[in-house]
């Protein structure tokens, strides 16, 4: 018996047969078709389409919500990211497949079993330069950006100087440059001492149309939602906006996030891989390390003000006094300028771990582990590392091609059968290389240019975003064939259930009540990154039918662990024992009740 | 003297004054936010040509959120004048925050037309105002059961406990007599006993001292059950952690939100601010501590440029001397850290500078001789807070007692016996109506000095030089008799609003540049654009610079700066 990824996997291969002639192999979806297929879907049962807001170009975010095929209102729910980036129709395309695909999966298959919310489009502005022409890199949405603040936008865009369709590279000769072409015609940083002497000043294809000695320094703006989210967000870039969250579709994102707390898990598709090798842990914080204590924490610590004292020991002082100030460690580390957290909790690395061991063993099974360039890790003001660090959920960071590596490449080979990134030059070897040998395209051959003011220049390089989008026919294969991994997430997803109550009569009435909560997922819950940011709720416990003699009837669990149970006891005095009622809940995971018991 | 503070009357408020149709207001009492939005629309009536009124957009309640512009009009748009905001009450409980905006409001527009330089600062530069930020909490202060300690955060249910319920265990009014206060409950092994030098007042036990009483907070009860009281009241969202620099989640900086900016409050405000290049200086009005607060807010943030910490410290001091008692400090060295706050956002984000002001300082409440010591601990920046027999010594000889609530026995139906009382919640954090007229006058005079000192330049063409034939040096010159800088440094570093424009038209630019010493004739030519050059002008200083154009008529000379405002000025080439 094939595990179900597997049947699925068959089954996905005769619904891509049957779709062949529908879906386009040839070019990519641009956003009006996605919208169309989208609401084409929304047809279905189970599924309905929401406009979560509107991008700075005043275009729809179109969300489309699936159902569990039991009907249940209650979590777990996973929410697929898709495209942050903008200008990778690929992963657009992936996630409305993905949701095609979850609509089309048999009754007992894990996909059926949670609700799902599909944004395939974060960036809709983005996704349209992918499809304009010219076509230039970037996937940047329309908010207007005066990248040399002197008061103008976008008065000095890219020029399509050859007339290809495609804004490249541009080596502009320069006694000055720092850039060399070798025998091959590969750029390179220029190195006198290996007879490379810098030749060429790089630019991005076009004029100074505004005159101010300066190539197409303000194209028309743009942010990249990808970069624009509030973890560890970097201020002062051209393309992060001005704050964290600033643009509509952002925004739009995280309104929908946080009013929807039924999400337990969140997917990302897009240039970034968090499974392909674990990110390292944060390290532990030395326990003897010397601190400052500022005056206001000294003050309710009872230290004194200025004076130093080991890390543990205001750890300990915390801890005695956390339940009057709700100071838990990370506050107190937190209060000393120890944090924000930004590498993983170490409790999390079990189940990541394992995730990335599942996504290396679904690569292997299918003949998906052919060598390709490593995948950048999730970024600051990602999407992906958001959803972990801040809105504590478990983040699945995908991305869905990057360059093949040949089978002979002489760069490193790690033991998930990836190879490390290279130096750009090699990047571009590898596409002038893929190109050149099978003509799979993602490079422009140099051609020479005269500038108005006489300067020869060439233009050519790499093609935008060749390096994470090619040609259609050539990835889509690829993207459909890891689309059962991800039908199989929710298998992955915590799941709550209820023990039998145990109860024993200690006379009189008095009862003593046992209530065993199950987590039956491969994933805690919450994870340990949630149970220090708080987010999201804990299961809660109560007891009904019944009056407390000492515990509260309503209790909490900071945390299930991924396949483990929590017992919690509670004396009371009941008359009957059927009327006993116990119920374990939580926004992500839903509720469930167990009733009376074996007195 | 019971709700001493609630002024819920504003007849009492908007007489019109014996002058013709100026009206004017009692500033020796506290305005709710129906109040408030009578006197906003009561001043904008009054003064139609200086004033607008718009609603920035709805808070989290649904309540309007005010913002007046005030600026003479017939001089120039006010978007194309240097500008001053200020806000308040972004907590709703510090309520004279609001005042300190609205008097502000009054007293310019009463006194142009009166006072010349408050004549001169309305025609050539504008104040957008504030009153209130948390209207929600603010108003609530007024309607419900009133806590100096509720209603700082915005309306948003928060689970604060993390037990999965909104705002489950709230303080609540348990004598019903419209005030949430403290209560204590006799226990010879708790905390507390009776302060020898006042019973009504309670000090913590030293050792060797016997205890009477443990206090157990604010008025409420255990509502859910949990064996915690008022662990989880309205709110908690902290507008003022959640401005959008260097924002933490909430287990960094609590009260932050779940994003920056999630409330609507803050997002308007912070719109606001975005849409409106020229404002160049910003105050938010809180309470309490008599301070001027400015950046970096905590360790991590990044450094104040040295050329605009220049600026601040001059700035701040003056502000010590117009408002005795407060003090100019850097946030977390001088009070503690915090991220996402207000003035931090609007220097890194936007780079003009910003004070936080917070009101109202302890020592109001001192009851001294000429020659008495502080009573205060020292070692704090609270050492020169009274001590709390000294502030009933206040209580008794100036309010006549009317400050406290005298402890008075409850049943209370967790802790059984208790009492009820303590300091009334007007007089912890706010100030009795009499104290408010100097406090409103300095403070707002403070912000008006600093709107003096807002970039003012002019532009004149100091020589035209005839090179022979139509070949022409043309200098000009940009003088800011201003305190600040047309551009802080932060914004020129890094780029956070544009350049200032220095252009020429009409006449063809062959080269030109900024001259770096117009003694000896030194410029720094650009090599494109010359007839608009990318600049700025020092505080109180100049910026020269020089064209070598080709014309024979007239030629206009202009500079255009995001915070300055434009000017030119036309020359003759012969």
């Amino acid at each position: 018996m094939p595990r179900i990824a597997d049947r699925r996997f068959v089954a996905t291969v005769a619904v891509l047969a049957a779709l062949a002639s529908t879906a386009p192999a040839q070019s990519w979806p641009d956003g009006k078709e996605l919208a169309g297929r989208l609401q084409d879907l929304a047809r279905l049962d189970r599924a309905e389409l929401h406009e979560i807001g509107r991008s700075a170009g005043d275009q729809k975010l179109r969300l489309l919500e699936i159902a569990p095929r039991d009907g249940s209102e209650q979590g777990p729910a996973i929410l697929v990211l898709a495209n942050t980036e903008g200008d990778l129709p690929l992963a657009s395309l992936a996630a409305t497949e993905l949701a095609a695909e979850i609509l089309a999966a048999p009754d007992d298959d894990p996909a059926g079993t949670v609700r799902w919310y599909v944004l395939p489009s974060a960036s809709p502005d983005g996704l349209d330069r992918a499809f304009a022409r010219p076509r230039a890199a970037g996937g940047f949405n329309a908010t207007a950006v005066d990248e040399d603040a002197d008061g103008l936008e976008g008065e000095d865009p890219p020029d399509d100087l050859d007339g290809d369709g495609l804004i490249t590279w541009m080596l502009v000769e320069d006694p000055a440059g720092t850039w060399a072409l070798t025998s091959d015609g590969l750029p390179v940083n220029a190195d006198p001492a290996r007879d490379l002497p810098g030749r060429y000043r790089r630019e991005i294809e076009g004029h100074d149309d505004d005159g101010d000695g300066r190539y197409n320094e303000d194209p028309a703006g743009g942010v990249e939602i990808a970069r624009n989210f509030p973890h560890a967000f970097k201020p002062w870039t051209d393309r992060g906006g001005r704050w964290p969250g600033d643009q509509p579709e952002t925004r739009a994102i995280l309104e929908w996030c946080f009013a929807h707390p039924d999400i337990a898990m969140i997917l990302v598709l897009g240039e970034s891989n968090w499974l392909n090798t674990v990110p390292e842990p944060a390290p532990d914080p030395d326990p003897d390390k010397l601190v400052t204590v500022p005056w206001r924490l000294a003050r309710e610590l009872g230290f004194e003000p200025g004076a130093e004292y080991s890390l543990q020991s205001v750890l300990d002082a915390a801890d005695d006094h956390g339940a009057r100030a709700n100071l838990t460690p990370a506050r107190v580390r937190a209060l000393l300028h120890l944090e924000p957290l930004t590498a993983p909790q170490k409790g999390d690395l079990g189940w990541w771990s394992a995730l990335s061991e599942g996504y290396h063993g679904f690569l292997d099974d299918h003949g998906l582990a052919d060598p390709r360039l490593e995948a950048r890790s999730p970024g600051r003001g990602s999407p992906a590392s958001w959803a972990y660090f801040q809105f504590g959920v478990p983040s699945v960071a995908l991305d869905l091609w990057t360059l093949p590596a040949p089978a002979d490449s002489s760069a490193e080979t790690t033991a998930d059968s990836t190879v490390t990134a290279p130096a750009p030059d090699r990047e571009l070897a590898l596409l002038k290389e893929r190109t050149e040998t099978s003509g799979h395209g993602g490079w422009r051959a140099w051609s020479s240019v005269t500038l108005p003011d006489g300067t020869v220049a060439m233009v050519g390089g790499p093609e935008p975003g060749a390096r994470h989008t090619p040609a259609a026919y050539a990835a889509e294969t690829r993207a459909r064939a890891l689309l059962p991994f991800l039908l199989d997430l929710p298998d992955w997803l915590p799941r709550l259930s209820l023990d039998a109550l145990r109860t024993e009569d200690r006379g009189e009435g008095v009862v003593a009540v046992t209530a065993t909560v199950r987590n039956d997922g491969r994933l805690p819950y919450p994870t340990d990154m949630g149970t220090v940011n708080r987010r999201p709720a804990p299961v809660t416990v109560t007891l009904d039918g019944a009056e407390p003699l000492q515990d509260p009837l309503r209790r909490v669990i900071p945390q299930v662990p991924a396949g483990g149970a929590v017992t919690l006891t509670w004396l009371v005095r009941a008359q009957k024992a059927d009327d006993l009622e116990v119920t374990a809940t939580a926004p992500s995971l839903g509720t469930v009740t167990v009733k009376g018991g074996q007195r | 003297m019971k709700r001493h503070v609630i002024m819920l009357l504003l007849i009492a408020v908007a007489s019109l004054a014996a002058a013709a149709d100026k009206p004017s207001f009692h500033w020796d009492r506290y305005y709710d936010q129906d109040a408030v939005t009578e006197v906003l629309e009561t001043i904008h009536d009054a003064y139609p040509d200086l004033t607008e009124l718009t609603s920035l957009g709805k808070s989290v309640e649904g309540r309007d959120i005010w913002q007046l512009t005030i600026t003479n009009e017939k001089t120039g748009d006010h978007t194309t004048k240097p500008a001053l905001y200020a806000d308040g009450a972004i907590h709703g409980n510090e309520i004279q925050a609001t005042e300190v905006c609205l008097y502000t409001a009054w007293l310019l527009c009463d006194r142009y037309g009166e006072w010349d330089r408050v004549t001169e600062l309305l025609d050539r530069a504008a104040f957008y105002i504030v009153p209130t930020v948390n209207v929600d909490s603010r108003a609530r202060y007024f309607s419900d059961p009133q806590s100096h300690n509720i209603g700082r955060t915005a309306r948003m249910p928060v689970d604060d406990d993390h037990d999965g319920l909104l705002d489950e265990d709230a303080p609540a009014d348990l004598d019903g007599d419209g005030l949430i206060l403290q209560m204590r409950v006799r226990d010879p092994h708790g905390t507390h006993r009776t302060d020898p030098d006042d019973p009504r007042t309670v000090i913590r036990v030293k050792p060797g001292e016997q205890a009477e009483w443990t206090l157990l907070g604010l008025e409420g009860v255990d509502d859910d059950g949990d064996g915690q009281v008022n662990e989880d009241g309205p709110g908690y969202v902290d507008m003022n952690r959640s401005f959008a620099f260097n924002w933490q989640p909430p287990y960094v900086q609590s009260g932050s939100g779940n994003f920056p900016l999630e409330p609507a409050n803050t997002r308007v405000v912070a719109d606001f601010l975005r849409d409106h290049p020229n404002i160049g200086f910003g105050f938010a009005w809180h309470n309490t501590g008599g301070m001027f607060l400015r950046g970096p807010s905590s360790e991590s943030s990044p450094p104040v440029d040295p050329a605009d910490v220049e600026v601040y410290d001059w700035l701040g001091k003056e502000g010590e001397r117009t408002v005795p008692g407060y003090r100019y400090l850097v946030a977390h060295t001088g009070l503690y850290a915090t991220y996402g706050d207000f003035d931090e956002f609007c220097y890194q984000v936007f780079g003009f500078l910003a004070y936080t002001g917070e009101l109202s300082m302890s020592t109001d409440y001192a009851y001294r001789g000429r020659n008495d010591e502080p009573s205060g601990p020292d070692g704090t920046i609270w050492s020169r807070r009274p001590t709390l027999s000294e502030k009933q010594q206040f209580n008794d000889h100036l309010m006549a007692g009317e400050m406290f609530q005298e402890w008075t026995p409850f049943q209370h139906p967790q802790y059984g016996e208790v009492e009820i009382g303590g300091w009334k919640p007007w007089a912890v954090r706010t100030n009795p109506g009499w104290m408010l007229p100097d406090m409103l006058h300095r403070n707002a005079m403070f912000m008006v000095w600093t709107a003096m000192q807002l970039p003012d330049v002019s532009v004149e063409v100091v020589s035209t030089e005839n090179l022979g034939d139509d070949l022409w040096r043309v200098r000009a010159r940009c003088v800011n008799t201003a305190g600040m800088p047309t551009l802080s440094a932060n914004a020129r570093r890094r780029q956070l609003v544009r350049r200032d424009l220095f252009t020429i038209e009409g006449a063809e630019v062959l080269s030109g540049g900024v001259v770096l010493n117009h003694w000896l004739g030194n410029v720094e030519t650009v090599a494109n654009r010359p007839e608009r050059l990318e600049t700025w002008t020092p505080a109180q200083g100049a910026r020269d610079v020089e064209w070598i154009v080709r014309g024979d008529g007239k030629v206009t000379v202009r500079y255009d700066g995001a915070r300055s405002g434009a000017v030119q000025v036309e020359a003759r080439l012969q």
